[in-house]
């Protein structure tokens, strides 16, 4: 195994479905530095999910290693979830909870508890400005504040590893600025970020390095700007995402 | 107008798509619509469908052929006649119905009839020699026959009333048939006496009579006092004896509840109807426990709980314990309706729920496992609240009618008998009637625990199976 400068490392990663045709990935190799900024782009079923399930233990590996800050996924799932933290695209939070209750029980389940959850909570609250919305039931939330609140119950814990999924699908440029200011803060405290989005002007504004997949393959990879560089007839991280993925409609 | 066409077809189609709902629009009524009514047709009607009742025949004489003959000639009995009979004491026959393996028994002790025949000479005699006492010996029950009919306590009060009027009627058929028997032994004699007497008055010549020695006693007389005027040419008394019977005047039915102890417990409406609705009521826990799973599952929080530094099972002991607390809840609940509110609406009685608290808590504990493993089991089999809530509240009412909370098993067919045995309801409602009113304790209704931790155990193995398939 290598040096653990690279906090994720994948080797000829392979994942068939069940009963399926075609592999969802077929051979991926990448390695993700510590305290990168990541993005993980890619069309719609290219493969993006898949990958971030098996990294967050969800999903099992067909062929191939991934290791976690050198924790073999593999063997040693149980093990890397006190490393990782998982904002999915759906609110998966508990809707007849309210936004503190939510807090407070998936910090106990991180295994913080008394004064030290306590003051996670408020801190979690407050970064997101949800102070005054705090006891309000999830149900009762509009979208911008679901998905704030979405976003601080996965980071509760102070993961080193986060990966996010279309974390700002739906919402205002309000809070769509205020979970990019939390995310570049998390960042430079040293977090490691996997952030998948289809907003390509996010990923260029936040990633220090991107990586498009397409059909279980990864196609390019490398800082935006280097991209857009390297793509001539291309000027932002749009064009050169068309340029490589192509203009077909995707499943 | 188009617009309403839209949504028609819109709503069609939604419908249409969800076929496992669709389905269970469908046929989960036919299911129920098909159990209830063969379990209702079988129980009133009782076509086919006979009722065990356990016979030990000491006696072996007049009565009991009389019985036995009776209670299978009537077709709603299958008399199931002891293997050992001569070695079978009373206390075996109130053991079988204590268990509750039989709900009716009929223990007849050795010389019954022949007591019966030896009190129904001495009372027919009265009638001749002492008629003024007859009223006074029959009474008196000084050397009268008995037998004895135990009941399961948990049997239906109207039920076990007919059980015993048929028996009742059978039984003086066979007093009858004694006295009869007897009285015209003794009415022959008393009338050839009072004939000759009469007609020696009045022809002071000894003639030899026959009286037929069968006859109606007002026919007789009738034809008699005919005779004895003709001789006479005056109106003549003859005195008749009355015929001395009253039902039991021989036979003595003495109606027991086989309790396993002494006990004091009551059975009446209230002692059968608390524990099956308890139990009905534990079950549709299911609706919740389903609904809470597969929220958790369709929003997302699954997911992210799978991500979290905290073992599988301890989600699912979780539900378990707070699930668990609401139906002891609901079960203390409705022990405070048997106990304290049912006394309040006409004189109905409260409630006894005997002296095996633990056993109670212990019965209620598994039989809340069970419907929680049946809640999981369901949560994680549908995709959606609609179709849980359709499968899960047609299943709990049929487990409930085969179960016996609406008809009593032993009222069932023979088929339906055996279909109930699959439904933890029956197990809980048996387990409860035991300790309730049959005064059971914990070894007697360890089997149904037993059963009932089963169903648990693999309800929720094969709910986790599918949890983890799911996802």
């Amino acid at each position: 195994m290598s040096e653990l400068l690279n906090i994720i490392e994948i080797k000829g990663l392979r994942k068939k479905y069940k009963g399926a045709e075609d592999e969802a990935l077929k051979g991926i190799d990448l390695n993700i530095p510590k305290g990168a900024f990541y993005g993980l782009l890619g069309p719609n079923s290219a493969g993006k999910t898949t990958l971030i399930s098996i990294l967050c233990g969800l999903l099992k590996i067909s062929e191939g290693e991934v290791y976690l800050d050198g924790i073999d996924v593999k063997k040693e799932s149980g093990r890397i979830k006190n490393l990782i933290g998982l904002i999915p695209q759906e609110i998966a939070l508990y809707h007849n909870l309210s936004i503190r209750e939510n807090l407070k029980f998936f910090g106990q389940m991180q295994g913080i508890f008394g004064k030290d959850l306590k003051k996670r909570v408020e801190e979690c609250l407050d970064v997101v400005k949800l102070q005054s919305h705090a006891n309000k039931l999830v149900s009762k939330c509009s979208g911008g504040i679901k998905r704030r609140a979405n976003l601080v119950a996965g980071l509760i814990h102070k993961p080193q590893i986060i990966f996010l999924d279309e974390p700002t699908l739906g919402v205002d440029a309000q809070s769509r600025n205020l979970i990019f200011e939390y995310l570049q803060t998390l960042n430079s405290a040293g977090a490691t970020l996997i952030y998948t989005t289809h907003y390509m002007k996010e990923a260029e504004t936040l990633c220090s390095w991107v990586n498009i997949i397409d059909n279980g393959n990864i196609i390019v990879q490398g800082a935006p700007q280097e991209l857009i560089t390297n793509h001539p007839n291309c000027n932002d991280l749009g064009q050169v995402f068309i340029s490589l993925t192509g203009r077909d409609l995707r499943d | 107008m188009k617009k309403l066409w839209a949504v028609i077809i819109k709503e069609a189609l939604v419908l249409i798509r969800d076929i496992p709902g669709l389905l269970l629009l469908f046929l989960m009524p036919m299911l129920l619509v098909i159990v209830v009514t063969l379990t209702q047709e079988k129980a009133l009607n009782q076509k086919d469908n006979r009722i065990d009742i356990l016979l030990i025949d000491h006696d072996t004489s007049d009565i009991s052929r009389t019985i036995e003959k009776g209670l299978i000639e009537s077709k709603y009995f299958n008399v199931i006649k002891y293997s050992q009979p001569d070695e079978a004491e009373e206390q075996e026959i109130k053991n079988s119905i204590a268990s509750g393996q039989y709900q009716i028994g009929i223990f007849l002790p050795k010389g019954a009839s022949q007591l019966a025949v030896l009190r129904s000479q001495r009372l027919i005699q009265l009638t001749v020699d002492n008629p003024k006492s007859i009223k006074d010996s029959i009474k008196s029950k000084s050397g009268i026959s008995g037998l004895t009919i135990f009941f399961d306590p948990a049997i239906k009060e109207a039920y076990k009333n007919s059980v015993l009027s048929s028996l009742r009627m059978l039984i003086q058929g066979a007093e009858i048939k004694i006295m009869v028997s007897n009285f015209f032994g003794v009415l022959q004699t008393e009338i050839n006496k009072q004939f000759k007497e009469k007609m020696l008055s009045y022809t002071k010549k000894d003639i030899k009579i026959n009286i037929p020695d069968f006859a109606w006693n007002q026919e007789l007389n009738k034809q008699l006092k005919e005779t004895i005027q003709g001789y006479a040419k005056e109106d003549v008394e003859v005195k008749m004896p009355e015929f001395p019977w009253e039902p039991e005047s021989l036979v003595q039915v003495q109606e027991k509840y086989a309790h396993k102890e002494v006990s004091m417990i009551k059975p009446s409406v209230v002692q059968n109807n608390v524990p099956g609705f308890a139990l009905f009521a534990m079950f549709f826990i299911v609706i919740p426990l389903a609904g809470s799973i597969i929220s958790e599952r369709n929003e997302g929080a699954y997911n992210r709980l799978r991500t979290l530094p905290v073992n599988y099972t301890t989600f699912w002991i979780g539900k378990i314990v707070v699930y668990q607390l609401v139906c002891l809840l609901q079960f203390a609940f409705m022990l405070v309706v048997g106990l304290y509110i049912i006394p309040l609406f006409n004189d109905m009685p409260a409630l006894v729920i005997g002296n095996s608290y633990f056993s109670i808590f212990i019965t209620a504990f598994t039989s809340a496992l069970a419907a929680i493993g049946f809640g999981m089991l369901i949560g994680t089999l549908a995709s959606t609240h609609g179709q849980a809530a359709t499968f899960g509240s047609v299943m709990i009412v049929i487990l409930a009618i085969l179960g016996g909370s609406f008809i009593p098993v032993y009222l069932m067919s023979p088929n339906f008998k055996i279909i109930s045995q699959i439904s933890p309801l029956r197990w809980g409602i048996e387990a409860f009637l035991d300790l309730f009113v049959r005064n059971g304790n914990f070894t007697t209704v360890f089997p149904s625990l037993l059963k009932l931790f089963g169903f648990f155990t693999v309800s929720v193995i094969i709910a986790s199976f599918n949890y983890v398939r799911r996802n």
